[in-house]
This record gives C-alpha cells, structure tokens and sequence, in this order.
C-alpha cells in the first residue's frame, strides 16, 4: 500500500517537474521577496495550542516530534505519543514569538505580495495553474485551498508566504511538496481564519503538509488536523484550539537559508533632494537578479533577503547626480558571501554632487556664521534674522555649495533697525565675497544691539571646537571617516543653547562631557563629539558651534579636509583665542588677546600666520617662535606657539582671528570669533560707578563737641546781642 | 544805626535758632533718636530713593541666587539683617537706616550671582552706645569666611580676598565690578577720622571676597 502510494507520488512529482519545466518557458507571476521571520523559542514546538484536543479513529496514536504546549490538554484516555516536552500552560513568551513573527509576515505582504484573487485553490489558480511556486509572497483576500487529491509543489530554497484573508483548507489526500532545495521551515501559512488540514485515507510516509503555520489569536482561528495528515512543520496557535487524529506532525529541520539586508541612505548635502525610494537595489547571483530585486531602496534596518548560502553581487542603477558606495558586510564593488544561517547587512550611500563628481572642480562653498551681542538688553536670537547669499536663502552655520569661479557674492540679511550689522571672516565690509573653485569661504555677521547700556555689561561667552578626522587620508578610495569634535568652554561663563552644525555629516552624537547633564557647557568643560560617514571625493568639512550666555551668542567654526584617492597627508592647524578682560565695564581699555597656535594633524606645518581683522601687530612673519622646540621653524603636533596681541577697545567688539599653515602643498586655517564687551561711554548720562556709600557715624564725643559748639556759639552771640543793647 | 541794629537783630535771630537747636538735639540725645537721620532730612543730604533712570536694569547674567536675607561673619561677631539700597542722589550707593543691618545694592549683581555684589554696613559708635554693624570690618583678614542666607534658604560662603582702603569719592569701579566671571561679594564701611566739614569719615574700607 505504501510503495504504491509512493510511487504514485513519484509519477505525481515527475508531471509536476516537467511542468515547472514548461513555465519556466512560458513564464510565471514574478514572486516578491520574502524573508522567513524569526519564530523564536517556538521553533521546538509542534504544537501551540490553547485547548488541545486529540482523537484515535483507528487505534493509531498521535506522534509529534517536537514539544508541545496546551493549556487545557486531551488527557490520559487519549494519549499522545510525543519525543519532546509537554508543557502546560503555554509560556507566554509562546505568544509573543507569534504575533512578532505574524508582524514580520503581515509588513512583507504589505509591502509587496502576489496576489492570487479571492477565494482561491492555490493548486490551480491563474499564474500557478499546476500548483506549483517558487519562493515568495502570495495572498488571497478571501479562503485559500487546496483541491481534495491535488498537489502543490513548492520549487527552490527560499522563503515561501501564504497570506489568506479567510480560512486556509486544504482537501483530503492533498499534498504540499518541497523540490529542489525548498525547505519547510521557510514555509509559512498565515490564514485570515480557521486552518483545517484534510485527512488522508491512508497513513502517509512523507508529509501531506508543510510549514509553518501562524494563528491569529483572535476567535475563529482555530486549526482542526485531519485523520492520517502527515505534517513536516509546526501548528503555532497560542490562545486557540488545535485539534488532532491520529496525525503524525513533525518539527523541521532549522532553515539553511541565509539573510542579505540592504539598506539605502541618501547623503543630500548642498541641496540634493533625491530619496531613498528613488534608488532601486539589486541582489543577483551569477549575474541574475534573486527573487523580489531590484525593488526600491529602505532605510535601516533595511530590506531583506533570503538566500540560500552562495556569493552574491549588490548594485544600484545609477541615479544622476549622485556618487553611490556600498559598504557594511558587503565589498565595495558589492560583493558578499552567505553561509548558511548568517546575517549580513549592505549599505548603499547615495552622495548628492551637483557637479556629477568633477572633483570640486566648479564648485566652491560659502558658510554664513552669525553672532548676536544683546549688551544692551534686546533679546533678538539667531532665528530673527533671515541670511541670504545673492537671492539664496541660508542658514547660520550651514555650508552651502555656489558655482565658482565668481567674482562676488553677496551676503545679506533682513536687518533689524535696533542692531547694527558687521561683516568679518572672508566677507568684505559690504558682505561681498568671491570664490574660486574649491574655495570654502567664512563670513561671519555680528549683530550688536543699540540701547541704553545696562549697569553691569553682560559676560560674553567664549567657546572653542577642534575637529580632527580619522583617517586623515583615504589614499585608496572612497571610505568611512569619523570626525571627533572636541568643544569647550574657554571662557568665563556657562555656555546654553550649544549648537553644532556640520556640513556633511550627521548625526553629530555627543559621546561624553556634559556630566551633569544639564546641557550647559560649564566653564573648563570639554564636550566629545563624534560624527561619521563615507566620503567618496576629497572633501572639506565644516563645523560650526554656536552657544550663548547673557544674551550673547559666540560662534566657532573648524574646517577639516580628508584627501580621497590619493597618498596625501592633509595639514590640520587650530587657533584658541583668548581675549582678557572679556569685559570692559568702564567705556574703553586695552585687551589683550592670546592666540594659542596648534596642529592637531600629523604633518609639521610650514608657513604658519596669524592674523586678526581688528588687532594690529600680529607677526606678518613667524620664524624663531620661542615654541618652536626644535628650531626648524615648522608647527609640529607636539608644539604650541603663542602669540598676543592688544588692542584698545571703545566698544564691543567682535574680531575674526585666523591661523594657517601648510603642508603637503596644501593650506589649513582655522578661525577664532570672540566678542568683548564694553559698557557703552557714555558714564555721565546712562551709566554710572556708584560712590562709594557713607557709612560713618560720628563718634559720641565728636557729637557731644558738636552741640556744646553750638550752645557756646548761640551764648556768645546772645552775650554779644546784649551788650551792644546795653 | 540802622545797619547796627539790622546786624543785632540777625545776631538774636541766629542765638534763637542756635538755642532751639540745641534744646531739639539734646531732647533727641535724651530719648535716644537717630541724629543723623534728623540731619539727613533737615538739610537733605542722604535721600534713600534709588535713582533708577540712571541705573537701568540689573546685570543680566545667570538668576541663580535668591535675594540676600542674613549675613554672618563669625569672626567679627557680625549676624546682620539685609536692607535693599540704591543709589543716593549725589550718586553714592545708599546706607542702611538701621546700624544694625547691612544693605545690599540691588541693582548690581545679587550675592553669589556672577559679578560683584556689593555690601554696605555702618562704623562708629551709636549716641546711645550701641554699635554699628562694621564697627570690626577692619579686623577681618584674608582667608575669613562669610556667610549669606538668600530667600531660597541657601548659604552662600564667601572668602575674604584681600581688603582695601579707598577715598571717599575715589573711583569705585573695582567695587562695583568685575569681569572675571566669578561671583563676588564686596562689603564697604568707613573708617579713618571723622570729618565734621562732610559728615562723614575720612576713608572707606572695602573687604573684597570670593564666592568659595
């Protein structure tokens, strides 16, 4: 009875074989991607069940090779014979596994399914007319069955969902059948209803069914396995009731599949607005495209792949205007080996260059930094003033990409009458600016309020940032590079409302500093800040932080270049300066700025200046700096050059420093912005030093003097009166 | 002769005045009375109302600090109320009424805030024999402490810096301000000799301290 079962299923798959064949030739539905969700602890189960119901028709006990879980089971009269545990009730982490395994399954069909029609038999249905599939995603909106005496035959290693709308049924002496690598534990039956498994007239010895199947706890979803079924899979019905007869069910071998995720970032810098769904992936194996690619780009954690173990290839269809890299698990020309079981993730990094990757050759940038002194008692922030370059709206401290060579930008803002408007940085006093290709230029606005000073002037604050990359030089190509920001706070008051924007990095994470997370840069405090991210052309990266203390912001601005493509070493310079005092409470002095020169590269820098726009006798030439250690005249990493500069100051002031040094035929420069504050001159009318208060009280004997002065005076004048009478 | 008698008339007048004066003067010496508070509103050279026109609003830095309530300088035995002064006509920062009390000048920065605060107290025996709040500023040596409750109920401790002798109407600036960031607490009180033709003594003495 057996062998001619047997071979009658031999026939029935030969047919089956051929036919697949013959699609292959007149083409069937393209399949979507699936990935087998992950089941959990649940995946030692062969049955989860709320009420666990068994029957014995023919004397033949029920055999699960699994474990099995029930909260209310079928008892002694009706025994079960089973190799794994028996546990009762069914833990409910059996739940959980469940429904997050339904959410995963639910999100595929979502995104992209198969649909098959309403109320279908799958083993003959438009697309699948012999029954048969290849690894994917099909749906029904209604039932899903199989014809009594048909087979389904599921074709190739993959992941295979079927997502019904209503009840899943499948007729007696039906079979579903796995041929050429497919594998039922990457099959899953995810009913909209109840399941009911047919029965077999005779005891089978290869499964009647496969896979997974996936209750919704919901009433209604309960799964009735008929007599003599034969299932190579598991029956996951936490909360509902599971009924059997004389079945034998047995849990799968784990799935040998592996799983390829593929994400897609966009890296919109200088005004790109292309999406990640405007990027199209592609998975292929020996030059073909797996099942469900190309399909549009996601972000992380990405779109996933099941694939059996093999080299594969990802790419991306070029998109205009956009440099794409790929890195993560994946080579950088795409390509990834998958063994069996693993997890691996590739990133598609799609860069915006408008210039199609010309290497900065007609491009140059602009970067807008504002400061705001409110001395005198406005209260006007930042976002008060619109910023434009030409006719191009801009934000303070965001770099921004103009086509060079130009003869002059302008920058403009829409001012307020209550503050007056000063140019410094690359600007000139107009805001006009020219680049030339590959320029990064500053222009820096300080806004300073106009009214009566107030008696006590304000404390600016005074903030510093370093940037270091690493690496300096990707001398191979296109890479990941990590930006470390080191901010603190130079000055002499808290520093709020801390804000770092960079141009072509985000997010810029704060890793540590502020240990009283009070998001206030105390005074000798030193935040760490680290950002990375792929660069695939020579690039230079602008920070800007900008932070505020009584009313007064201070901006500080580090440029940082990393060299792709080729076996140069950038330079790295950085200025700190320091002006004393930071305020000049009585109408004018002198300040004295330090400016402390360092080089937090690796390459010594030759021809180093210093330079401020509103402090003279600054060395036009530096040689011989007593910090020069080693007398050989270039700013090494280990040495720090000190200069001063003193300025007589009539009002607040806020002055652009900048250092530069070369290396490597190339030239770095930082600047340093810091702000003093004057009291306005004007002492007699608005501002005045008090006196110092009278505190004394004559002594008791002067007092007593004081008043026998007095009556002696009074008496002689009286004695005087009355002689002239007389 | 008529100008004889026009002087002898004068000269009564004033002995009328002298006399009477005299008898108010001892009548308040008698009953224990302020007389230098008499003196201030008889001739107007004290006035207490703070000239807010040419102060303008206080120092805009960090409202961290209540408003000072005691002070406590236990090296010299000083546990004192505050009064809120401003400035003086004359453009002096103001006295507290009571010798008992010190004030504070609230338009500057409030003790423990960012800037100085400045602190004034009498010196000088009261006629009754009491005596005045500062009376042993001038002891106090660098390194002492000084304590000041605020209305937040906190203590801020402040140690004293150095302390300097100024001129009465020498320029004030260092007192009434700074730059450093820190918060400062600055006391003033007179001493030297007593000068009858002002009223008052011949030198300030100012203890400068820092918030510790």
């Amino acid at each position: 009875m057996r062998k001619n079962l047997y071979k009658s299923l031999t026939i029935t798959t030969l047919v089956f074989a051929l036919a697949v064949g013959m699609l292959g030739f007149i083409g069937s539905t393209p399949a979507s991607a699936a990935t087998s969700p992950d089941i959990g602890d649940s995946s030692t189960y062969g049955i989860i069940s709320s009420t666990y119901t068994n029957s014995i028709n023919t004397g033949t006990l029920t055999d699960i090779t699994g474990d099995l879980c029930y909260t209310t089971g079928p008892g002694a009269a009706v025994p079960v014979s089973i190799s794994g545990a028996t546990v009762t009730p069914c833990a409910p982490a059996r739940g959980t596994d469940q429904s997050s395994a339904l959410a995963d399954l639910n999100a595929q069909v979502a995104d992209s399914c198969n649909d098959l029609g309403v109320n279908i038999n799958i083993n003959s249905v438009v697309g699948h007319l012999t029954g048969t599939y290849t690894p994917g995603c099909y749906s029904s909106s209604g039932t899903m069955g199989i014809t009594s005496g048909t087979t389904v035959t599921l074709d190739g290693a993959g992941t295979y969902i079927f997502k019904s709308g209503g009840a899943i049924t499948t007729g007696t002496d039906s079979f579903v059948v796995l041929t050429n690598g497919a594998s039922a534990s990457d099959v899953f039956w995810a009913p909209g209803g109840a399941t009911n498994i047919g029965a077999q007239t005779a005891t089978s010895t290869t499964p009647s069914f496969v896979g997974n199947i996936l209750q919704n706890s919901g009433a209604a979803f309960d799964v009735t396995i008929g007599h003599f079924a034969n299932i190579l899979g598991r029956v996951l019905a936490f909360g509902r009731d599971v009924t059997t007869d004389s079945i034998t069910i047995a849990v799968p071998s784990a799935s040998s599949l592996a799983t390829l995720r593929v994400v897609t970032q966009v890296a919109n810098y200088y005004g790109g607005t292309a999406v990640v769904s405007d990027f199209n992936p592609h998975v292929k194996l020996s030059g073909t495209d797996v099942t469900g690619s190309p399909a549009v780009g996601v972000v992380s954690p990405g779109r996933s792949y099941s694939l059996v173990a093999g080299t594969y290839v990802v790419s991306e269809d070029v998109h205009t205007q956009y440099i794409t890299t790929i890195s993560g698990d994946c080579a950088t020309n795409g390509t990834v080996t998958l063994a069996s079981g693993d997890v691996k993730t590739c990133i598609f990094t799609n860069t915006f260059t408008p210039d199609g990757g010309t290497g900065g050759k007609n491009k140059a940038t602009i970067t807008v930094a504002k400061v705001i002194i409110n001395d005198n008692g406005r209260t006007k922030t930042i976002a008060d003033f619109s910023l434009f370059v030409n006719t191009t709206s801009v934000v303070s401290g965001v770099t921004n990409i103009f086509p060079a060579p130009a003869a002059a930008y302008v920058v403009t803002e829409t001012g307020d009458a209550n503050y007056t408007k000063t140019f410094s940085g690359d600007c000139d006093s107009t805001g006009h600016i020219g680049l030339s290709p590959g320029d990064n230029k500053i222009c820096i606005i300080t806004n300073n309020d106009i009214g009566a000073p107030i008696v006590v002037p304000p404390v600016p604050p005074l903030i510093d940032i370093v940037k270091v990359p690493s690496p300096l030089a990707l001398p191979a190509g296109p890479g990941p590079v990590t930006y470390t920001y080191t901010l603190r706070n130079t000055g002499t008051v808290p520093v709020t409302n801390i804000t770092m924007v960079g141009d072509t990095c985000s997010p810029i994470n704060l890793v540590s500093g502020d240990s009283n997370a009070n998001a206030t840069l105390e005074v000798n405090e030193t935040w760490l800040y680290r950002c990375s991210t792929i660069l695939v052309e020579t690039h230079t990266n602008i920070i800007t932080a900008t932070g505020w203390a009584n009313g007064i912001s201070d901006v500080d601005i580090a440029s940082a270049t990393v060299i792709v493509g080729e076996p140069i070493v950038p330079p790295l310079i950085h200025v700190t300066k320091i002006p004393s005092p930071l305020v000049l409470p009585a109408g004018e002095g002198m300040v004295t700025y330090t400016y402390i020169v360092t080089n937090p590269g690796t390459e010594p820098l030759s021809d180093v200046t210093i330079a401020d726009d509103k402090c003279t006798g600054l060395p036009s030439r530096i040689s011989g700096h007593p910090g020069d250690s080693n007398k050989n005249n270039l700013l090494e990493s280990n040495e720090t050059w000190n200069f001063t500069c003193q300025s007589k100051l009539t009002q607040t002031t806020t002055n652009t420093g900048m250092a530069t040094g070369s290396a490597n035929g190339l030239t770095a420069r930082d600047v340093a912005i810091v702000t003093v504050v004057v009291n306005a001159a004007a002492p007699v009318v608005n501002t005045v030093v008090p006196k110092l208060p009278n505190t004394g009280y004559p002594e008791d004997m002067g007092t007593a003097a004081g008043f026998v002065g007095i009556l002696i005076a009074a008496s002689a004048s009286f004695i005087v009166f009355r002689k002239r009478r007389a | 002769m008529q100008s004889k008698t026009s002087l002898q008339q004068v000269l009564l007048a004033v002995s009328i005045a002298g006399i009477a004066l005299s008898s108010v003067v001892i009548i308040l010496l008698a009953f224990g009375l302020p007389t230098q508070g008499f003196f201030a509103k008889l001739f107007g050279s004290v006035k207490n109302s703070a000239s807010s026109a040419a102060v303008g609003a206080s120092a805009v830095v960090g409202a961290t600090a209540g408003s000072p309530t005691r002070i406590s300088i236990p090296d010299i035995g000083v546990d004192a109320a505050f009064e809120f002064v401003g400035l003086t006509d004359d453009g002096a920062m103001d006295v507290p009424k009571n010798p008992a009390a010190v004030a504070w000048f609230s338009p500057g920065p409030r003790p423990g805030e960012v800037g100085s605060a400045v602190v004034a107290g009498h010196y000088g025996p009261w006629k009754d024999g009491r005596k005045s709040v500062f009376d042993k500023l001038h002891t106090l040596q660098k390194g002492d402490s000084i304590y000041v409750t605020d209305t937040k109920g906190e203590i801020i401790v402040f140690v004293v810096r150095e302390i300097r002798t100024y001129d009465p109407y020498a320029d004030a600036t260092d007192v009434f301000f700074s730059s450093d960031g820190k918060a400062h607490l600055n006391l003033v009180t007179c001493e030297g000799v007593w000068d009858e033709a002002i009223q008052g003594y011949s030198k300030r003495l100012v203890v400068f301290a820092d918030k510790e």
